[in-house]
Order: C-alpha cells, then sequence, then structure tokens
C-alpha cells in the first residue's frame, strides 16, 4: 500500500541525462542518445514523437533494460532497468514495432504460449486470455492463424499479449504503424481506456494526429537529442498563437481597418484579409464588437492554429532522414 | 521454470506440426546419408570385375574357385560379373566395368608343364585406389593358389591380432554414422529453433520476461531432443538392416554416450543460432561439423595407424585431441563386445567441459547481444 | 532488348547480394572443399604407402631378399610400404596402441620355418584388407624374384599413367561445386525474394517475372563456373592432378546446358520450398548423395550391384561418370547421345524456371502481402 502510494506520488520512469554511445572508442562510434531528460508520471500517455531514426525505440530499449546507457541514470518503478532486469520486466510490457507473433499458430495460442511462458497462474490462463481477445475485439478471431490477420490485428493482438502479464507500464513501439483508420482509432480508444485504468503508457510515433490524439506528454526527440517536451497544446503555443483571419469584399476596406485597430492588436495586413493573433476568446469578442460597424464589408471570419506538425517540423526541419 | 519451458516446447511441436517440411529433412538427411554410405561401403570389399577365361581343366577351375572364394569378414573380395570371354570383353569395353582378368589358353598346359604362366589384368585406371584394389586382390588369388599347390613352397604368415576378430568395415562405420545422426540432428534442430525466433522477429516478445534466457535454451533443448529420439528410432533399425550393427548390444552406457553427443549437438546448436541469428548459414556449417565428426573422430583409431607425416597426422592429432573419437571407441568397442563396460571419465568430462563453455559463450553472446540495435 | 537490360539487372542485383551475403555463396564453396580435404587426407590422397615396421631377426641372405621384396613393392602410384625404424619391442607397443596397424617379423628361424610374424591392430576389415595384402603382395615379389612363382599377373592400364586417388577425387570435387554451386545459388536467390518479402515486386515487373529466373539462371551458372575455379586450382597444386587444358575447356563449355538444368531444379525446388532451411539440407544431400554414390567418390563400376543399379537410375550421377573420364583425358570428347543429353537438361532448366515463375510464384502471393 505504502509502496503504490510511493509510485504514486514519484515519477514511474525516470532518464537522467542520459547519453548512449555504440561501439564506443571504436571507428564505429555511434552518439544513439545525447542527454536525454524524461520524467513520466503514473498513469501517464507519454509520447516520444521523432522522425525515423531519432532514437525512439532505443529510448524504449533504455526503459526495457535492453541497453544501458553510457553516461546518466535511468530508474524504472524505483529500479535500474539492468540491474534489476527482472523485477522491471515483471511490471512492464512491450509492443514491439514487428509484433513478435507466431504466424502459423492462431491468435489464442500465441497468447496461450506468451502466458504459460510469462508464468500467469494456470488456472486463470483461459480466463485472462479471453478477457484481453475481448478487449482488443479479436474474439471472432481467435481460432485463426495470425498470419492470415491484416496488420491492424496483429497490432491488437500484440496489445492483448502485452496485456495478459497486467503490467504496470505498457511500452509501445509504433503502435499503429501501417494500420488502418478503423484500427488505429481502436487502438487509440483501447490505450485511453488503459490510461484510465491508471497505466502508464509510453509509446512512440512518428505520426502526429497519434502524439495530438494521445500524448497528455509529447517528448519531440531528433538525432538522439531531446527537443522540446510538453502537452501538445503547449508545444503548438510555443511556436506560435491563435489568429483569427478576417476577410473583406474589397482591399481598401481591409486597409481603413488595419489603420483603425493596428495600434491595439497585433495584426498583419495581407491583400484583403487581415491576420489578428487573439489567444483568448475574449480579446476576439472585443475585436468583432470594435469592427460591428464594417460588418457589411466583411465576408467572412476563419480561424488558425499551429498544429503539432508545425511544431515538428518547426523543431526537426525539413530534412529527409533515413 | 517448468511451465516456461513446457510453454516452449509446445509452441515448437505446434509449429513443427503446422510446417512439418523442414523437421521431415531434418529426419531425411541422416537417414538417407546412412543409406548412401551403405551403398557405397561396400567398394572397400568388393570389387566388381570380369574375367575373360579361355583355359579349361583342374588347374583352371581350381583358380577360379580361389577367385570366387577369397573375401574378409564383410563379404568377397571380387563380384565377378561374367567368366564368359566375349561378354567380359564387352562390358570392359562398354565401360560398364573396370577391370578384366583374362586367363590365357596356355595357362592349364604350362601350369601342368611346369611353366609359368602370365595374366593380363586390364584396368581402366581413372582412380589409383581401384588399380590398387585389383592388383591386391588379384595378388591375394595367385597368394592362394599357390599355397594350394603347394603349401610348403610358399612363406606363410602367423598372425597376432590385437582384438579377437576383425570388426567389418560396415559396422565400425556404423557407429560413426549413429553419432553423425544423433549430432547432426540435434545440432540443426536446436540451431534453428533458436535462430527462428530472430529470424521471424519473435525473439523480443521472450526475451522480454522475467523468466529470462534459460527456459528458451531449456525448452529448445527438449523439443530438439525429441526429434533426437525420434531420428535415432529411424537411424538404428536401417543401420540393423543395411549394416548389420548389432543394436541388441547397446547397452545403458551407450544410451548415456549417445545422450552425451546430443548434448554437445544441441549446445553447438544453441551457440550457432546465438551467434548467426539465422538459419542460414546453420545448416551447412552443422553439416560439416557433422561429415568432421564422422570422418575424423569416428575414423580416428584407423586414421591413427597410417597417419604417418603430412595432413593426415595433423589431422589425426586434431581428432585424437577432440574427446569425440575415444568416446566413439568406447561405444564400438562395448557393441561389439571387445571390451568391459567402463566409464571413459577423462573423454566424458573433457566432453561435458566442452558442452558447459559452448553453452556459457552462447549466454554471454545472448545477454550482450539484447542490443536489439535501434528501430528494430 | 529490354529482356536482356532486365536479365542483366537482376544478374548484377544477384551479384550484389551474394558478395553481401556471403553464406548464401559460402555454402557450395565449402561444402565440396571440406569434403574434398577430409577425402583426401582420410582415403589415402597422399599415395599407397601404409607405415609398417619390420625386424629381420634372420639376417639370412633369404631374409634380406625378402626385405628388398617389400621394400620394392609398390602400386602404380608409389610404394605400398613406408618403413618406419623402430625397435621391436616399441613396435609391438606401438600395434598395440593403434599407433601402427602391423609390425612383421622375420624370425631367426625364417629360412627353416619359411615363416613370417604379423602383429596387427585389427581395428576394422578395410585396414586388415590394406595390410594383409599388401603383405602377400610383397610374397608373391619376393617368390617371383625366386622364380618360384607359376602364375604372374600383367597389369594393362587404359592410360599409361594412374589418376591419383587425390586428383580423381580433386576432378569430383570441381563438378561438384559446379552442379552444387548451380543448384544452391539458384535456390538461395529464389529463396531470398520470399525472405525478404521481394517477391511482389519480382511478379509485377513489366518485363514479365521470368527474367527474374533467366537472371537468376544467369548469375547462377556464372558464380558456379568460377568457385569452381578454387578446388580446381588446388588439385592442380596439391593433389597430382594433371592438367589438360583442352579437356578442361571441353568440360566447362559443355557443362553449361547442365548447370542451366540444375539452376531450374534450385529454382523449382526454391519455389516450392522457399526457406532456406529447408532448401539448404535438401540441396547438399543431392549433393552429397550424387558425389557418394554417382561417381564423384569412386567410380559407379566400383559399386556394388544395388548402388550400380540405383547409380543408373539416378541422373546426376552421369556429371561424375561423364565428366570425369574427360577431366582425367580418359576421354577427348563428348558421344552424340551425351551432347544431346547435355542439351535437353539446359532445355530442362529453361523448363523448370518457367513452372517457377508462372505457376509457382503466383500461388505465394496472399492477402495483405
Amino acid at each position: 500500500m505504502d509502496n503504490n502510494k510511493l509510485i504514486e506520488e514519484k515519477f514511474v520512469v525516470e532518464i537522467n541525462k542520459v547519453d548512449l554511445i555504440f561501439n564506443k572508442n571504436s571507428k564505429k562510434e555511434f552518439k544513439a542518445l545525447e542527454k536525454l531528460d524524461i520524467k513520466i508520471r503514473n498513469g501517464q500517455i507519454f509520447c516520444l514523437l521523432g522522425p525515423n531514426g531519432s532514437g525512439k525505440t532505443t529510448t524504449i530499449n533504455l526503459i526495457n533494460g535492453l541497453l544501458e546507457p553510457t553516461h546518466g541514470d535511468i530508474t524504472v518503478l524505483g529500479m535500474k532497468p539492468s540491474k534489476s532486469r527482472k523485477t522491471v520486466l515483471r511490471k512492464i510490457s512491450l509492443v514491439p514495432q514487428e509484433t513478435a507473433l507466431y504466424n502459423d499458430l492462431t491468435a489464442r495460442e500465441n497468447l496461450l504460449f506468451h502466458a504459460r511462458y510469462y508464468g500467469v497462474n494456470r488456472k486463470y490462463i483461459s480466463k485472462k486470455v479471453d478477457e484481453v481477445l475481448g478487449i482488443v475485439q479479436l474474439k471472432n478471431r481467435q481460432n485463426d492463424r495470425v498470419g492470415t490477420f491484416s496488420g491492424g490485428m496483429q497490432r491488437r493482438l500484440a496489445l492483448a499479449r502485452a496485456l495478459l502479464t497486467e503490467p504496470e507500464i505498457l511500452l509501445l513501439d509504433e503502435p499503429t504503424l501501417g494500420v488502418d483508420v478503423q484500427s488505429r482509432n481502436a487502438i487509440w480508444e483501447q490505450i485511453r481506456t488503459l490510461a484510465l485504468e491508471g497505466k502508464t503508457v509510453i509509446l512512440t510515433t512518428n505520426y502526429m494526429e497519434e502524439a495530438e490524439a494521445l500524448g497528455e506528454q509529447v517528448l519531440i526527440i531528433d538525432k538522439g537529442k531531446p527537443v522540446k517536451s510538453g502537452s501538445p497544446n503547449e508545444l503548438k503555443r510555443y511556436i506560435g498563437q491563435k489568429q483569427m483571419i478576417i476577410h473583406f469584399t474589397d482591399t481598401t476596406y481591409a486597409k481603413q481597418v488595419y489603420d483603425y485597430i493596428a495600434k491595439d492588436y497585433d495584426v498583419t495586413f495581407k491583400g484583403n484579409q487581415l491576420n489578428v493573433n487573439t489567444n483568448t476568446l475574449n480579446i476576439q469578442f472585443q475585436l468583432l464588437q470594435q469592427l460591428s460597424k464594417y460588418e457589411k464589408h466583411m465576408s467572412h471570419l476563419d480561424y488558425s492554429e499551429p498544429n503539432l506538425q508545425d511544431v515538428f517540423l518547426h523543431f526537426t526541419g525539413k530534412e529527409l532522414r533515413d | 521454470m517448468f511451465h516456461s519451458i513446457l510453454a516452449i516446447v509446445c509452441k515448437d511441436l505446434l509449429l513443427i506440426i503446422r510446417k512439418p517440411m523442414f523437421s521431415i529433412i531434418s529426419l531425411l538427411v541422416p537417414l538417407l546419408f546412412i543409406i548412401f554410405y551403405a551403398l557405397v561401403i561396400h567398394t572397400s570389399s568388393t570389387n566388381p570385375i570380369v574375367i575373360a577365361n579361355h583355359s579349361e581343366g583342374p588347374y583352371t577351375d581350381r583358380f577360379i574357385d580361389i577367385l570366387q572364394e577369397i573375401k574378409s569378414v564383410e563379404g568377397p573380395y571380387l563380384e565377378i560379373i561374367t567368366l564368359d570371354s566375349e561378354l567380359a570383353f564387352e562390358k570392359y569395353n562398354n565401360r560398364q566395368v573396370d577391370a578384366l582378368l583374362e586367363i590365357p589358353k596356355s595357362f592349364e598346359k604350362n601350369l601342368s608343364t611346369g611353366k609359368q604362366s602370365a595374366l593380363k589384368l586390364k584396368v581402366f585406371n581413372i582412380n589409383s585406389d581401384g588399380t590398387k584394389n585389383y592388383q591386391l586382390r588379384i595378388d591375394h588369388a595367385l597368394y592362394e593358389f599357390h599355397k594350394s599347390l603347394n603349401e610348403e613352397s610358399i612363406i606363410s604368415t602367423n598372425e597376432d591380432m590385437t582384438f579377437v576378430q576383425d570388426t567389418p568395415m560396415k559396422s565400425y562405420v556404423s557407429t560413426g554414422l549413429l553419432i553423425f545422426s544423433v549430432l547432426l540432428t540435434s545440432m540443426v534442430s536446436t540451431g534453428t529453433l533458436m535462430a527462428r525466433e530472430w529470424e521471424e522477429r519473435t525473439a523480443k516478445s521472450i526475451v522480454l520476461t522475467p523468466k529470462g534466457f534459460l527456459p528458451l535454451i531449456v525448452g529448445k533443448w527438449v523439443t530438439a531432443f525429441l526429434v533426437t529420439v525420434v531420428n535415432t528410432v529411424l537411424v538404428l533399425p536401417l543401420l540393423y538392416i543395411l549394416l548389420g550393427y548389432p543394436i541388441g548390444q547397446m547397452t545403458t552406457l551407450v544410451w548415456f554416450y549417445l545422450l552425451l553427443f546430443f548434448l554437445y549437438g544441441s549446445a553447438a546448436g544453441v551457440l550457432l543460432g546465438v551467434l548467426f541469428k539465422k538459419t542460414l548459414p546453420i545448416v551447412p556449417i552443422s553439416v560439416v561439423i557433422g561429415m568432421s565428426e564422422f570422418l575424423v573422430s569416428s575414423l580416428e583409431s584407423y586414421i591413427r595407424g597410417f597417419a604417418h607425416g603430412g595432413m593426415t597426422e595433423w589431422l589425426w592429432r586434431l581428432g585424437s585431441w577432440w574427446p569425440s573419437s575415444e568416446i566413439i571407441d568406447t561405444i564400438r568397442f562395448t557393441v561389439e563386445g571387445f571390451e568391459q563396460i567402463a566409464i571413459n571419465w577423462g573423454a566424458l568430462f573433457y566432453m561435458a567441459l566442452w558442452v558447459g563453455l559452448m553453452i556459457i559463450i552462447a549466454l554471454i553472446k545472448l545477454n550482450k547481444q539484447l542490443s536489439f540495435t535501434q528501430g528494430q | 532488348m529490354k529482356k536482356w537490360q532486365a536479365i542483366l539487372a537482376i544478374h548484377n542485383r544477384n551479384m550484389k547480394i551474394l558478395i553481401r551475403q556471403k553464406q548464401m555463396l559460402i555454402q557450395p564453396i565449402i561444402v565440396p572443399l571440406v569434403l574434398l580435404f577430409l577425402m583426401v587426407v582420410i582415403f589415402g590422397g597422399g599415395g599407397d604407402n601404409w607405415p609398417v615396421v619390420i625386424a629381420d631377426e634372420s639376417k639370412s641372405v633369404e631374409s634380406q631378399a625378402l626385405m628388398e621384396a617389400f621394400k620394392n613393392s609398390e602400386s602404380n602410384i608409389t610404394p605400398y610400404f613406408d618403413l618406419i625404424e623402430m625397435n621391436p619391442y616399441e613396435a609391438e607397443k606401438k600395434v598395440s596402441e593403434g599407433r601402427l596397424h602391423l609390425f612383421i617379423k622375420i624370425p631367426d628361424n625364417f629360412v627353416e620355418s619359411k615363416n613370417i610374424e604379423l602383429k596387427t591392430y585389427n581395428i576394422n576389415s578395410d585396414a586388415m584388407k590394406n595390410v594383409r595384402l599388401r603383405v602377400e603382395h610383397a610374397l608373391n615379389k619376393y617368390f617371383e624374384q625366386q622364380g618360384e612363382l607359376k602364375v604372374i599377373s600383367h597389369q594393362v592400364t587404359e592410360q599409361p599413367n594412374d589418376v591419383w586417388r587425390s586428383a580423381f577425387y580433386g576432378g569430383s570435387s570441381v563438378l561438384l561445386t559446379l552442379f552444387l554451386g548451380s543448384m544452391i545459388i539458384a535456390a538461395n536467390l529464389h529463396a531470398f525474394d520470399h525472405e525478404n518479402r521481394s517477391v511482389k515486386e519480382i511478379i509485377l515487373t513489366p518485363t514479365g517475372s521470368i527474367t527474374a529466373g533467366l537472371g537468376i539462371i544467369l548469375t547462377s551458372v556464372y558464380v558456379s563456373l568460377i568457385i569452381s575455379l578454387i578446388p580446381l586450382t588446388l588439385s592442380i597444386l596439391f593433389l597430382h592432378f594433371d592438367f589438360h587444358f583442352y579437356n578442361i575447356l571441353l568440360v566447362y563449355l559443355s557443362i553449361i546446358p547442365l548447370l542451366i538444368g540444375c539452376a531450374g531444379i534450385g529454382l523449382l525446388l526454391g519455389a516450392c520450398f522457399k526457406q532456406y532451411r529447408v532448401l539448404q539440407p535438401l540441396i547438399i544431400l543431392i549433393a552429397i548423395g550424387t558425389y557418394i554414390i554417382g561417381g564423384g567418390f569412386a567410380g559407379v563400376n566400383m559399386l556394388m550391384p544395388l548402388a550400380r543399379e540405383i547409380a543408373n537410375i539416378w541422373i546426376f550421377s552421369v556429371i561424375f561418370e561423364w565428366f570425369n573420364p574427360v577431366i582425367h583425358n580418359f576421354a577427348i570428347s563428348f558421344s552424340f547421345r551425351q551432347y544431346t543429353f547435355l542439351l535437353l537438361a539446359g532445355i530442362l532448366g529453361f523448363l523448370f524456371t518457367f513452372i517457377a515463375y508462372r505457376f509457382k510464384l503466383r500461388n505465394s502471393i496472399f492477402g495483405g502481402q
């Protein structure tokens, strides 16, 4: 009880100033991660967003203990994964990118194998398998071979496998890579439900909408270096404000209005439209009231705000990644 | 631990049943190799020949009888395809046989009158081994013929043999074939069962459990053991039927040694699986190791006698240094009933050491290679 | 023109795969080489001389003559005995340890008894055949020198010199590399597309998927011809292999259609079994089996009747039975029937390729791939 409380109050995963260097002191030396700092709270959905080869999977491998940092500390549930590997592995589950399922076994056989191998109590194995199959909505296909499944179904099954062991932390490596919209939504829904149940979810993705839809906390990572972290809204705000775009019937009126409000608002004049930076609703109302006399010369209003893609490109640039 | 091992075994057996082709081929390889070897082993004892006989009479008959009778413990030295002169030449000229012995018309007359008679041995000498074998066999026939003419005139030999009798070559080789089959099956089965987890990208889900590697390795060993047992059950009757292997004389100790060879093959398989993580190189490397064990270790006690100098001595020393050869001989002598059943503790310990070493290297390698590199 | 371009593109891709995935290339090189090495070293590739210790305790004129007979006993390539100097006590010990197979003692009463004593390590019948028959050969030689041999044998060989056993193994190894190489490389390259999921790309090429097969055949034949130069060179350098330029050239040119046939079989097997781990043991087994019973280890004529029957049915035995005589200059050309067969093998190779790509490859694609 006390222990649980402790976990709730502390960060479940803490990565402090971690460097990871492959083939150190050799010609092939390669810095995979540099000065990585991550703190993840219990029950949070934490999203690692980055282009290909940015170090997302490497970070996941640090958390699950497959890799050890060259410098810095990493603790998972208060333990060092490389030292207390077995204890840490009891509390986390990974859904790897490649799904790691046996194509020639059925969905149920895959889950039964994993449950038995992991050492789930034999009495409850069958019930547990039924339960997780239900969660990922694959009960009706449980006796079909995985080789016949679509990519989305395979990812859902891999998620079910991760849930078999009732982990505290779920590591999802690109959970919706290459799946259709329906499967993606279903997976997102399942992830949200898991988080609501108190599980900590750490996922990697290079899909902006995924990070935006799921991530309570997002860390943009590029070339092994953390670039920016925060909630999706915070990140968006960082690179720009919401804008109200007022379209006029004629450029003359647009110019007139510009002259009228320029001293009070952060506004730019572009042909027959004015772009006004307005971060709160109050400012928008106030402005619209001031402009009521120009109503008949205004054609329509638009609102725009920076999306995560803008944020992402802002921080990582447009250079191609291999 | 036990349940995890069982889970691996059940899963692998299910996969084998679902996709049995590889296992069937793995089982077939040693079986067919034994069949091939059984078919070719007779070349060491019996050589086909045609005889063009132009002579008639008691000396001729006696000589031909001798040609037909000369044999080793394994079988006749010569397979006389025909005694008909015309057919003999036809077969030789058409390259249906590599040797022709011509008994001249004057053979009978010369022997009756005390003159020397010359036989002509025609040989298609594309392989010096064949030429030598024909020459020595005809010489043996001539020696026996002269002995039958006048036993006192020839130089006789008294032989003091180390073993009460010669072990027939086919029986001698059978032990090696049995070991080859156990080794190859265990090595290929374990190696590919291990490598498949990486090749089919399923390893991560197994590795990332708190159970560690031991259930994985032991599970693979148990599955490979079952496959090897099936293989041995098929191989033994084949050895008995084709090569007369005395399977009835296989004692508990022999079975224990076979188990040891299984462990050796499995340990090598685990190491190969971990090193390569691909099935592509495992099969040929296993074949090479299995063949080397068969040709070097299992024949060591034979090679030992003629390995004086050159590459042969070097290879023999390598083979004698490896523990397999001593154990194989212990199995051989036990099965042939030459020696009292005794555990060869030295070789046993040595072999166990190698098995342990290979497993330790595999485990170290597994631990090191946990680094599923980025993006995988 | 476009077809040729596509075939060459596939060939270039294949060459790059083979160079980078060295395991694929190493198999057809290493299997014949290891087999050759072991065969040569274990089955007397160095010659026919058998180590023996002879102790002459008689020291008589007769015993000296017998000693000479032992020394002068020889096969067509080397002496039959390798006489080792050793004292009798040590020699007996070496025999009982198995370090020697034979110790011959000519006793002091040899002249009267006409008897010699042999101590043997009779580990198996093959060793004893070699030992005992050599002794009798020497005894016959002694009789002959004494003028007491009533019947002698004259050997007449087809060629003035025997082909050394090691050279025979060398020639067989070249042929093994050629046919194993073309078959396994083709199968591996075909399986590569399955294992790397690039089958669809091959099927959907506008030049037709068969071009991929033809490209693989080109690579397999080309690479197997190249790698076979390794055992050929080693045989010439170390194994008493007589190099007959015309014969080797004839073999290399005439075997090409056969290699196309083998590559076609490799493709067909690749299309049927798809995975390396199934294909490799199967093909290596076919190769080693053919080597053993098809005339690679010893000519088919030397085998037991059942084996001869099998070899006659087992079509691959023509590889050793037809080409070895040409390699070793026992024949200087092939017969019309043989050429026809070789041509047919080439045509069959193309037919197998067609089947592998037309039917088998398409069947391998299913949803979601």
